[in-house]
């Protein structure tokens, strides 16, 4: 177990970080980070807990949560309470615990749970909330509004509350486990790879960028240079702004020049036909 | 009602749902189903409101924005057209048909906002982080997301004013270059955030998941679930292969298992 005593969530603080997550997840959206905003918001009050008056952790994990961030808000509250659990493990032995699996769990969750949350509160939930409100709306019944959000809320508001609560007691049992094992710092070494392995397949996913250039011919049986690419390797061009935008981020580039970047390159492209 | 007043009264109502929607995030408050009855009952014609929300919601029904992409603005198209339905009495029908072109120019709007302003604020979340400023950081937040209603208030507000007609002039007048571009920029962006990500787990040998992981997800079209499922094998086999290799080390070392880190 870690060297010190580690701090443990109280009921108290779950429903203060509950409400806080629940109130600003989406708040401040940008394209860039995304929900990053909202989930080092909801986790302040934890990290001020966890380093009192130590500014210097503290700032490290401010710093280490503005990474890019993007779930299902729904199943987002797992991976919240996951993070919760592992700094304060992080709090209680800073020596053995790298916090580096840190993001690397955030990165390899977000994926899959947004896989997850999407299909079961986009596509079900909603499907059946809007089904049975579209029938009250068209019968001019004013319950429609209500009952929609009623039933949306119902499953919405079980699995942020328990995924909180679950993620984090998951997230201490694993640790523990870990620990007694005397095998922590293969947590990073696992953590690293799975997130890896995800970020790629989320630049796949998530990054796209196709090219409108034209090779041969002209019209409907024009020959593409993308159809020509998507024979060979259909995603490269995603794949080349992610490794550009990565050399730029690591060259310590302000990424308010690179989004400029991509805006100018993106209508420019557009305008002379490349895009 | 005056157009300016019917513009006023629309404005409002869009920017309270609007706030109240990003702080409590994920609430679907801005579905037209909610929406269109809302404005129906503040503008007094409830039935109206009723009728166009089930409408709406079966049109936008199958658009989700899933990953953070906006296909389309529900929530600007379902008060415009709610707005100038009950208030210049616009026929449902030709309200239903003008809401799938306002919900795809809208999005490009609020993409718009989203990269612009939110974007301009992402630099000032990252320098309060770095000084431990949490008071300034929840601070920024809160004045950050009631701001941002603000834009599109501008633009519904604008909107109303002008009619229907002026509405579908300027959508005309929009070059197409300029939202087609801001649509590749939009498809680009993530990769900003993902590079961030990628750069704390970065080093040299595990960089190979990483390609490893976009290859996979290009060739073999995996969806995320499953990737994890398979990344978490590879990462089996790995810790299996490490303890493999510690037992070994500690077998042949004897004693001075201490050392054995040297080699390994």
């Amino acid at each position: 177990m870690a060297n010190n005593e580690a701090i443990i969530m109280d009921s108290k603080m779950r429903t203060k970080i509950y409400w806080r997550y629940v109130f600003l997840s989406q708040a401040c959206f940008s394209q860039v980070k995304m929900m990053t905003a909202g989930f080092c918001y909801a986790m302040l009050p934890w990290l001020k807990k966890l380093y009192p008056d130590n500014k210097e952790k503290l700032i490290e994990a401010m710093v280490r949560h503005q990474a890019f961030f993007n779930c299902t808000p729904e199943t987002a509250f797992f991976i919240l309470g996951l993070c919760m659990s592992m700094e304060g493990e992080y709090a209680a032995d800073p020596e053995n615990f790298d916090p580096a699996s840190i993001s690397a769990i955030k990165a390899a969750l977000m994926g899959p749970l947004s896989g997850v949350g999407d299909a079961i509160f986009w596509v079900t939930v909603r499907t059946i909330a809007a089904s049975v409100s579209i029938t009250l709306a068209q019968n001019g019944s004013i319950l429609a509004p209500i009952v929609f959000l009623a039933i949306y809320h119902l499953f919405s508001t079980i699995v942020r509350w328990y995924g909180l609560k679950f993620g984090y007691s998951l997230g201490n049992q694993f640790l523990e486990t870990a620990y007694e094992s005397g095998y922590v710092d293969m947590l990073t070494m696992g953590a690293t790879t799975i997130g890896l392995i995800m970020v790629g397949a989320m630049c796949a996913n998530f990054v796209s960028l196709d090219t409108a250039i034209i090779l041969s011919g002209s019209g409907e049986t024009a020959q593409t240079l993308q159809s020509a690419l998507d024979s060979i390797f259909p995603k490269l061009l995603p794949l080349i702004v992610s490794l550009l935008a990565l050399v730029g981020v690591r060259k310590g580039m302000n990424v308010a020049w690179i989004i400029l970047i991509m805006v100018i390159v993106g209508i420019a492209g557009v305008g002379i036909g490349i895009f | 009602m005056s157009a300016t007043s019917l513009a006023l009264t629309t404005a409002i109502v869009y920017y309270i749902i609007q706030t109240l929607y990003s702080f409590y995030g994920h609430s679907h408050l801005n579905r037209p189903i909610v929406v269109c009855p809302v404005l129906g009952i503040v503008l007094g014609d409830v039935q109206t409101g009723l009728a166009l929300g089930a409408s709406l919601e079966l049109l936008f029904m199958g658009i989700t924005n899933i990953g953070g992409s906006i296909p389309s603005d529900c929530f600007l198209a379902a008060t415009l057209v709610t707005s100038l339905c009950i208030g210049t009495g616009m026929d449902v029908d030709t309200a239903i048909v003008l809401a799938a072109a306002i919900g795809v120019v809208a999005a490009i709007w609020s993409l718009t906002v989203r990269i612009v302003y939110q974007g301009a604020l992402v630099p000032i979340f990252e320098r309060y982080a770095a000084q431990g400023n949490t008071a300034g950081y929840s601070r920024l937040i809160i004045i950050g997301n009631l701001v941002n209603g603000l834009f599109s208030t501008v633009l519904v507000f604008a909107a109303i004013a002008l009619g229907a007609d002026a509405l579908q002039s300027a959508m005309a007048a929009i070059p197409a270059f300029i939202l087609d571009g801001m649509s590749v920029a939009a498809g680009m962006m993530p990769a900003v955030g993902l590079a961030l990500l990628m750069n704390m787990l970065w080093s040299g040998k595990a960089s190979i998941y990483f390609f490893f992981g976009f290859a996979a997800t290009v060739y073999l079209n995996i969806n995320m679930t499953f990737m994890v499922v398979i990344a978490v094998f590879i990462t089996l086999m790995q810790v299996y292969n490490e303890l493999d290799l510690r037992n070994r080390l500690k077998a042949v070392g004897g004693s001075n298992g201490e050392e054995d880190d040297l080699f390994g």
